[in-house]
Order: structure tokens, then C-alpha cells, then sequence
């Protein structure tokens, strides 16, 4: 059901997206009205967020860790489906807004003063505070289901040591999430209390903060990347191994980098707010810490790389999507990189450069893992292969159509476009660079498109899955396709991380850690 | 004077507390059969002692410089005690005595007791070197300001630095005490270490946004050897404490997850956390 919600906000989102893209094709447009522009940007941002990215994540997990780890439940089911329905809530009340007077119209990020009564007049800021309050509830509900199942429902030979690594990395995430999500939550109480009873947390000509707000969302922003980011890089981790026929190429290296990253997270979220004018020396920290987080996850590029280099590679369209995750996400990375050091921040800052760098995160990072994710694990869900054809056009569409439209947008920003501006001048190369990310929208509609109809003919397909297509090597490929209701009725034996290999190669097991 | 000018001064560096160290490290390598590493950690830590009492940092406090103080405390509380505990040999703590009273079914409280003596040994020394410095210099340090010649004027620096040392050696015994089977589980450690993580970085937060005194301000363009006004030394306090100090522990969190993660069961210390699963055993059989 979270998968669903997921792809249920996705459609919606990615529609707001269509129309922004249109928008903003041709300079002086006016497709869609500067406020209708605000609340579309906002709503963009905030659903592929918190409503898709988060749901889709949070459905994996929920779904794959108690079959992963040799369970037949989550921890909680009654909490699990408390998490579902509050995220639902949340959604539903923020959209709700557009029949309340207007969506929110502050950016996803809600700064203040802007978001606050003498800017936004409107009930808009107030759905979404509300509907943020929701969901965040809703996923501490479920980090809190995710971290007590693999503590206490592990199958009793399978250490904390031998996780496989998606499990790992959403069990890390679950604390990224714990530690998270309270900070945006006490924020979003105190924007809520100052806009319905006048007090002044965040109102600086009354004593508050604006930076305040930035250091509560931030706090909880930075974080929030890497709970994004990390069960993507899981699924990549179960994903290049079996479609490369190797283990991972130091697994050690990946998990305690994923801890690494997780206590990271909270030491670096300032560089987001390189701009509001902190001094020298507070800048200067930040951004050496924020350039050290990027060693962990160059680590983890380096094992991926490792673990395909002199292996037997599968194409599927499942790999496919891991390696141009490989790709985008490092290119990703890569510009984030460039956001560390101070000038350049001030310089891009608000730009497109900000925009094409959170997207080829989010979508090339998170995204290609979800739909790797998705290819890899949905004959286990399904008992149904999805068309590795239609996949493959997903793939190239998407792909061609995600670099069209943000690759290009680094270069807009350097030629000094800001951000959330409803339309803008015909300055040179702005049309036409422009016009070609709008382009590349269209393609990645398509592909979507194509998608989702690759879903639909598959569903109505009868079940043919075997248990194992791929000959992989964690427990969840030991059950039926699709699982039972109770998911094992005998487990195999576990030694290693790779307990199927091992029943499959008694004369060659991986090494034995019990 | 410039900074550089000031630590290539040669009567800024203590003869008399090198004499001191060096002699420590000769008894330690004449005294104790120790390997090379724990020879190499031992002389780390001395050099890390001998900076804070003998090289020209320990004179920079006299400046009022709060960020010299904090770098002293950091490298009192968080490193020297570390590298002096690897540098001690197993058998130096294999005492029947001292085993009773590790195993005497109150490791748990002991732990809780070490880990707030290293919180303590933080924020304390924060505040209290604050006060001792702003009665010697008459400056407010990070908003604390004592009256200048009081009582506190007359507290012996090193002996604040000592019981510090004493206090983060109490604090790094559970996860870096030389006789491993007395050490604390793997992932104990890493939340021992990362919620010292978590302590040390509020008070970096707070030091950092720590408002600066209008009187601080307008009085001092400090003739330090630094040439740091009164803001940045500070934030520059705030900072060290925040940044490198929580990336200390995050790395010693990643050294000791490293190891863990090659682990047999039976090399692992046992863990609440894996005993409890074993009720967990019945439902799957």
C-alpha cells in the first residue's frame, strides 16, 4: 500500500512537474498564473519528497526486511499500518488546500518570515505544516517498526554483522529517521503555534529567529538526503552483486560507511546555509566537514565498482538502472561537492545549479534505485515478471530525458537563472537551454508513461515467477513468489551473508561467521 | 609577533616538562614489557600532554584566547587519555582485584558513571576554564564573565588540566580499557562514542551562537599572537569542539565497526541486544 500511496503522489507530482516544465519552456510565458507557480513548486517539492520518495522507501523496507532477515512479520503491524494511514492523512490534507484557498506557496523548505502570517496570508502554509506534522509522525512510526524488527526478529543464527546490506542500511536509516524527524517536527509545531496564536519563534521584528527555521530545517534537511539516499544505495548493494555474480566487493567497507554517513549527517547541515551571512570561521568548518562526508559514499562508489569489475554482468533492466544510478548519483555528488566550498555557494546559490544538483540526488540517485529496487524484487512481490522490453524503454527514455532536462539546468545556473521564478527574460542561451529541459521532461514522461503501463499489463498477467530468477543469495528468495502470509515455514541454514549460496555450494561457502 | 614567531620561540617551550615526559616514557619502556604499538601510543599521548603543559599553547591562555583553552581541553579529555589507555599493556591491568571490581555486576552503572564523567569533564571544563580565565584576564568568556582576582584567579590551571585528564581516562576505560575482555560490547561502544558525539557537539553549538558581550567587543582588540578579535576566537572554541571533536568519535566509531564486522559469534563480547533474540527462536522453530 505504501507503494501505491507512492506512485499514487508520484503521478500527481510528476504532473505538477509537466506543468512547470511548460511554463518555463519559452521566456515570458504565461501558461499558469506567478501564485498558481508558487504553490505548484512548493507542491512539487514537498510530494516527491515527503509523498513519494519516503512512502516508496518505507513500502520497500516494510515489505522486504522481515523476508530478508528470516521473519514473518513486522514488529509492530498495528504501528506499521498507523505509519501508512498518517502519511495518507498528511498527503491527503496537504492537497487538501487547493479547495481551502490556495496550496502552500513557500518552497518546500517553508522559510520564514516568508511563511509566516504577514507573507503568506492563506490557509496554504497551514496544510502543509499540518500535513508535514502527519507524515513525519507517520515515518517515526515506521523507523521505530523498521529498527525493533531487525533487533528482535532476526532469525536466531543471523547476527547483526551478517545483514544483508539493504537491511542494514534501513535499519541505520531508522535511526537517521528517529533522530530526524523530531527536529523538523518541533519546527513546523513552532511555525504552526506562530501562525495560529501570534507567538513569534521565527519573527524577527518581534524578537524570534528567521534562522532559526533554516537551522531546525536544515538539521532535519541535511539528514534527510541520506535517509533518501541510503536504502537506495542498499537496494544498488543487493542489486550489482547478484546481477554481477560476486559478492560485494567489501562489505565492511559499504555497511560502516553507512554509519559513517548516518553520523555525518548531523555535523554538516550549516553548508546549507552558507547564504544567510554566518562568519568566516563557521563557514570555513562547515565546509571541510561537509567536503569529508563525501569520502563514505566515494567509498561505496568504489565497492560497486569493485564488485562488477571481473564479474559475469546481467543487463537486465534492474543492473541497468543500478548503473545509471551509479552515474547520475555521482554526478550528483559531485556538484554537491562544489557547494561545499564557500565562494562557490555564494555564487550558485538559488540557482538552477541548486535545482539540477537536488535532482540528480533525488531522482538520479533515489529514484533509479527505487526503480532498480522495483525490477529487481517484483517477482517476489508479484509472482510476475515485469517486460524487461518495456523496461528498457522506460530505462532509455527516462534516462535520456532526465540528462536533457537537468544536466542542463548546471549550466543555467551558472549563467545566473535563479530559482523559483515564474517565468524570466529572453536572455542568452536561457530560451534555449530551457526549452531543451523541457524537452527532456517530456521524454521522462513517456517513460513513466511506459511504466506504468508495463505495471498494468503485467498485473494482468497469471503468476509464472520462479522463487529465485535471479540465483540470488538472501533469504527472501528461499520463500514463494509471492511469500506466503506467514513468509517461512523453514528456514535454511545461515552462516554467512549468503546463506542460498552456501546451500547451493556446500563445497565452496562463503566464510562462516557463527 | 606573529602566531608562527610566538611557537618558534624557544623559551616558550618547557625543558623542565619534556624532562618530566621523557622520563615517563623511559620508565614505561623499562618498566612494562610492552610491544611497539603500545610504545608508539604511550610516547602519542605523552607529546599530546606535553603540548598542553609545556609547549607555548599552554601559555596562550593568559591572552584569554577561549579557543586555545578549548583545544587544550579537547586534546586533554579526548585524545591523550585514549592513546595513553592503548599504550598500556594488558598485563598492567590483569590484577585479581581490579577484576572483581570490573566484574562485580555493577559494569553497567560504572559505564553510565564513566560516560557522564567524560560529558562532565566537557562541559564542566568548558565552564569552569571560562571562569578561571575571565577572573585572570577581567574579559567575559563566551558570555561568562567572574571578577577579576577572585578566588577562581587562584586555581592552579594545571591542576583543572589533571583532573581532566584523570576524568577522560575514567571516560575512555569502557570502550578503550587495555585488557579487551573488560571492554564494552562493539555496538555499545559505538553509542557510547556517538553520544559523546551528540554531547560534544551541543557544546560546540553552543559556544559557536553564543552571543558576544557588547563589553567584550568594545574592549578587546586582544594583542594576542593571533590577532583574533573576540568573536572569532569564539566561534573558532565552538567550532573545534563541534566539528573536529564529534568527527574524532565518529572515526573511532568506524575503527571499531571494522573490526566488529569480521567477527565471529564467539569472538564477540556476548550482547543484550543478540541474547534477546534467542526468545525470538521459538517462533521461527
Amino acid at each position: 500500500m505504501y507503494l501505491w500511496l507512492a506512485l499514487f503522489f508520484f503521478i500527481i507530482g510528476g504532473l505538477e512537474a509537466m506543468v512547470l516544465r511548460a511554463q518555463l519552456a519559452l521566456p515570458n510565458n504565461e501558461l499558469i498564473s506567478p501564485e498558481t507557480y508558487n504553490q505548484l513548486f512548493t507542491m512539487h517539492g514537498t510530494t516527491m519528497i515527503f509523498l513519494v520518495l519516503m512512502p516508496a522507501l518505507i513500502g520497500l523496507g516494510t515489505y522486504l526486511i522481515p523476508l530478508m532477515i528470516g521473519a514473518n512479520e513486522m514488529a509492530f503491524p498495528r504501528l506499521n499500518a498507523f505509519s501508512l494511514w498518517m502519511t495518507f492523512m498528511g498527503g491527503t490534507l496537504l492537497y487538501f488546500s487547493f479547495f481551502a484557498g490556495g496550496g502552500p506557496d513557500a518552497g518546500w523548505f517553508n522559510y520564514a518570515p516568508l511563511s509566516e502570517n504577514n507573507y503568506s496570508s492563506s490557509h496554504g502554509v497551514d496544510y502543509y505544516l499540518i500535513g508535514l506534522i502527519l507524515t513525519g509522525i507517520g515515518s517515526i512510526g515506521a523507523a521505530l517498526n523498521f529498527v525493533t524488527t531487525v533487533l528482535t526478529l532476526r532469525a536466531p543464527d543471523m547476527k547483526l554483522n551478517m545483514l544483508p546490506l539493504f537491511v542494514w542500511m534501513m535499519f541505520i536509516n531508522g535511526f537517521l529517521i528517529l533522530a530526524a524527524f523530531p527536529l523538523l517536527n518541533a519546527g513546523l509545531f513552532m511555525m504552526l503555534i506562530d501562525r495560529q496564536f501570534d507567538a513569534h519563534f521565527f519573527i524577527p521584528s518581534s524578537g524570534g529567529s528567521a534562522i532559526l527555521w533554516q537551522h531546525f530545517f536544515w538539521a532535519f534537511g541535511h539528514p534527510e538526503v541520506y535517509i533518501l539516499a541510503l536504502p537506495a544505495f542498499g537496494i544498488i548493494s543487493e542489486v550489482i552483486p547478484v546481477f554481477s555474480r560476486k559478492p560485494i566487493f567489501g562489505y565492511k567497507f559499504v555497511a560502516s560507511s553507512t554509519v559513517a554517513i548516518a553520523l555525518l549527517a548531523f555535523g554538516v547541515w550549516v553548508h546549507h546555509m552558507f547564504a544567510v551571512g554566518m562568519s568566516n570561521t563557521v563557514n570555513g568548518f562547515f565546509a571541510a566537514s561537509s567536503m569529508l562526508i563525501g569520502i563514505p559514499t566515494g567509498i561505496k562508489v568504489i565497492n560497486w565498482i569493485g564488485t562488477m569489475y571481473k564479474g559475469s554482468i546481467r543487463m537486465t533492466v534492474s543492473m541497468m538502472f543500478a548503473l545509471a544510478f551509479l552515474i547520475d548519483f555521482t554526478i550528483g555528488g559531485l556538484s554537491g561537492a562544489s557547494f561545499a566550498i564557500v565562494p562557490i555557494d555564494w555564487q550558485l546559490t538559488d540557482t538552477y545549479y541548486v535545482v539540477a544538483h537536488i535532482h540528480y540526488v533525488f531522482l538520479g540517485g533515489t529514484a533509479f534505485g527505487i526503480f532498480a529496487g522495483i525490477f529487481y524484487w517484483f517477482p517476489k512481490i508479484t509472482g510476475r515478471h515485469l517486460s524487461e522490453k518495456l523496461g528498457k524503454w522506460h530505462l532509455w527514455l527516462f534516462v535520456f530525458g532526465f540528462n536533457m532536462t537537468f544536466l542542463l539546468q548546471h549550466m543555467l545556473g551558472i549563467l545566473g537563472m535563479p530559482r523559483r521564478i515564474y517565468t524570466y527574460p529572453d536572455l542568452p542561451y536561457w530560451k534555449i537551454l530551457n526549452l531543451i529541459s523541457s524537452i527532456g521532461a517530456i521524454f521522462m514522461f513517456v517513460a513513466i508513461g511506459i511504466f506504468l503501463y508495463n505495471i498494468f499489463i503485467t498485473l494482468k498477467k497469471p503468476r509464472s515467477a520462479e522463487d529465485n530468477p535471479w540465483e540470488a543469495w538472501t533469504l527472501e528468495w528461499s520463500t514463494p513468489s509471492p511469500p506466503n502470509l506467514k513468509n517461512f515455514e523453514q528456514l535454511p541454514p545461515i552462516h554467512s551473508r549468503r546463506p542460498l549460496w552456501d546451500l547451493n555450494n556446500p563445497d565452496n561457502p562463503d566464510k562462516r561467521l557463527n | 609577533m606573529s602566531g608562527m614567531e610566538y611557537f618558534l620561540r624557544f623559551e616558550n617551550w618547557s625543558a623542565g616538562w619534556l624532562l618530566f615526559f621523557v622520563f615517563l616514557w623511559i620508565s614505561h619502556v623499562v618498566v612494562l614489557k610492552s610491544s611497539r604499538v603500545h610504545k608508539v601510543c604511550f610516547a602519542s599521548g605523552l607529546f599530546i600532554l606535553y603540548l598542553v603543559f609545556g609547549s607555548p599553547l599552554a601559555l596562550l591562555s593568559e591572552y584569554g584566547l577561549h579557543s586555545t583553552a578549548m583545544v587544550k581541553q579537547m586534546l586533554i579529555v579526548m585524545v591523550a587519555p585514549i592513546l595513553i589507555l592503548n599504550g598500556v599493556p594488558k598485563n598492567i591491568f590483569a590484577g585479581s582485584m581490579r577484576n572483581d571490581f570490573w566484574n562485580s555486576g555493577n559494569s553497567k552503572k560504572l559505564v553510565m558513571v564513566a560516560w557522564f564523567l567524560g560529558a562532565l569533564a566537557m562541559w564542566g571544563g568548558h565552564f569552569f576554564g571560562a571562569i578561571v580565565m575571565s577572573a585572570k584576564t577581567g574579559l567575559a568568556i563566551c558570555g561568562i564573565s567572574a571578577p577579576i582576582e577572585g578566588w577562581f584567579s587562584a586555581v592552579p590551571e594545571n591542576l583543572i588540566l589533571a583532573v581532566l585528564l584523570l576524568m577522560g581516562v575514567l571516560f575512555a576505560l569502557p570502550v578503550f580499557n587495555p585488557n579487551r575482555s573488560h571492554r564494552i560490547g562493539a555496538l555499545q561502544s559505538v553509542a557510547y562514542l556517538f553520544t559523546s558525539c551528540v554531547s560534544c557537539s551541543i557544546l560546540g553549538l553552543y559556544v559557536t551562537f553564543s552571543a558576544v558581550s557588547n563589553a567584550t567587543l568594545n574592549t578587546t582588540t586582544l594583542r594576542n599572537p593571533f590577532s583574533l578579535s573576540s568573536i572569532a576566537d569564539q566561534e573558532l572554541a565552538g567550532m573545534l569542539m563541534w566539528v573536529p571533536g564529534c568527527f574524532l568519535y565518529v572515526f573511532l566509531c568506524m575503527a571499531i565497526l571494522m573490526r566488529w564486522y569480521d567477527e565471529k559469534e564467539g569472538q564477540l563480547k556476548p550482547q543484550p541486544l543478540i541474547m534477546k533474540t534467542k526468545k525470538i527462536e521459538q517462533i521461527h522453530t
